[in-house]
């Protein structure tokens, strides 16, 4: 029995190794091209064409930051060392703080908009687990839809629970698949032309289940999807 | 050699590595570069734009490189492994 969970466990850290090498090797190669040419061409390259080789590098390099945090959490909440650390957190200003970070991206061009927002006082939560929660989804939900569509975001302090509503107007999900979706390394049939690790969504579940929250999801080909996080708090 | 008429196409799924593999050889060279970001967009473009080169991604989730070198118009094509 042992030796059966050993074997799984190995073939989990293969599996998550040979991913992140693959998943490395593509954003570091457009950092490293992008340098080059800003290095080896200043005079000859356009503002235009600096601000995109900028822009490209920092795309790459947050999705670098993104797969490396995934992993981090994936590795510590399989060893069962992750645990919920609550703090004071004024919600607005941790919304938009995340929001923003994604919006700054040139690539995502300001997509995600804060639709509605209805919130009394600071919350107790996890800031860490429900932040990788939230910029999980936001970031999926940009990367599964056409760059002309808003990302809406809304979200409501109930008295004893968040909820945030995000919503996309992307490809959407098959129905039989919504029950696998939340798998690791699981990637939709109609998600392959479009890069990931097939961990966003694992790691946002993870992260709402050690929280003792919920998170929900329903979706309709080519018209998009809506995920619901609720997170409990004190 | 001229290189001022050359259309090169870019087939490659990932659209950040695509833009990037365009930027380096518009930079480095005169050559005029379409993108294509999957092989049956890549197979229609050789057909359309009938290209001088094709840089095609070998790993690609629709149609694989392999298949859009067996499909695509008579151009020279190269297959990027990384």
């Amino acid at each position: 029995m042992e030796q059966q969970s050993k074997i799984s466990y190995d073939r989990t850290s293969y599996h998550m190794i040979s991913k992140l090498s693959h998943e490395l090797r593509t954003p570091l190669t457009i950092i490293y091209s992008n340098l080059q040419l800003l290095d080896n061409y200043e005079d000859k390259i356009d503002k235009e064409m600096q601000q995109e080789a900028f822009s490209l590098s920092f795309l790459a390099l947050n999705n670098i930051i993104r797969l490396l945090d995934n992993i981090s959490i994936f590795n510590k909440s399989n060893n069962e060392i992750l645990s919920l650390q609550t703090s004071k957190v004024d919600l607005k200003t941790f919304t938009e703080r995340i929001t923003q970070e994604l919006n700054s991206l040139k690539e995502y061009k300001n997509r995600i908009i804060i639709k509605d927002f209805i919130y009394k006082n600071e919350v107790s939560i996890d800031e860490f687990l429900v932040e990788h929660a939230l910029s999980n989804i936001l970031n999926n939900a940009l990367k599964f839809s056409e760059d002309y569509t808003p990302v809406l975001l809304t979200v409501y302090q109930f008295p004893s629970y968040i909820l945030f509503n995000i919503t996309d107007h992307g490809i959407g999900i098959e129905q039989e698949e919504l029950d696998k979706i939340f798998d690791s390394f699981y990637r939709g049939t109609n998600a392959s032309s479009i890069k990931g690790s097939g961990l966003g969504l694992n790691i946002a579940k993870r992260c709402v289940d050690i929280h003792g929250g919920k998170i929900s999801i329903t979706s309709k080909i080519k018209k998009g999807t809506t995920v619901k996080i609720y997170i409990p708090y004190e | 050699m001229n290189n001022q008429s050359k259309d090169v196409l870019i087939i490659e799924d990932d659209i950040s590595m695509a833009k990037t593999i365009s930027k380096v050889l518009e930079t480095e060279s005169d050559f005029k570069t379409h993108i294509a970001t999957g092989g049956s967009e890549g197979i229609q473009k050789t057909f359309t734009i009938i290209p001088d080169m094709v840089l095609c991604d070998i790993k690609m989730n629709d149609i694989d490189g392999y298949r859009v070198l067996r499909s695509s118009a008579k151009v020279p094509l190269l297959l990027l492994f990384q």
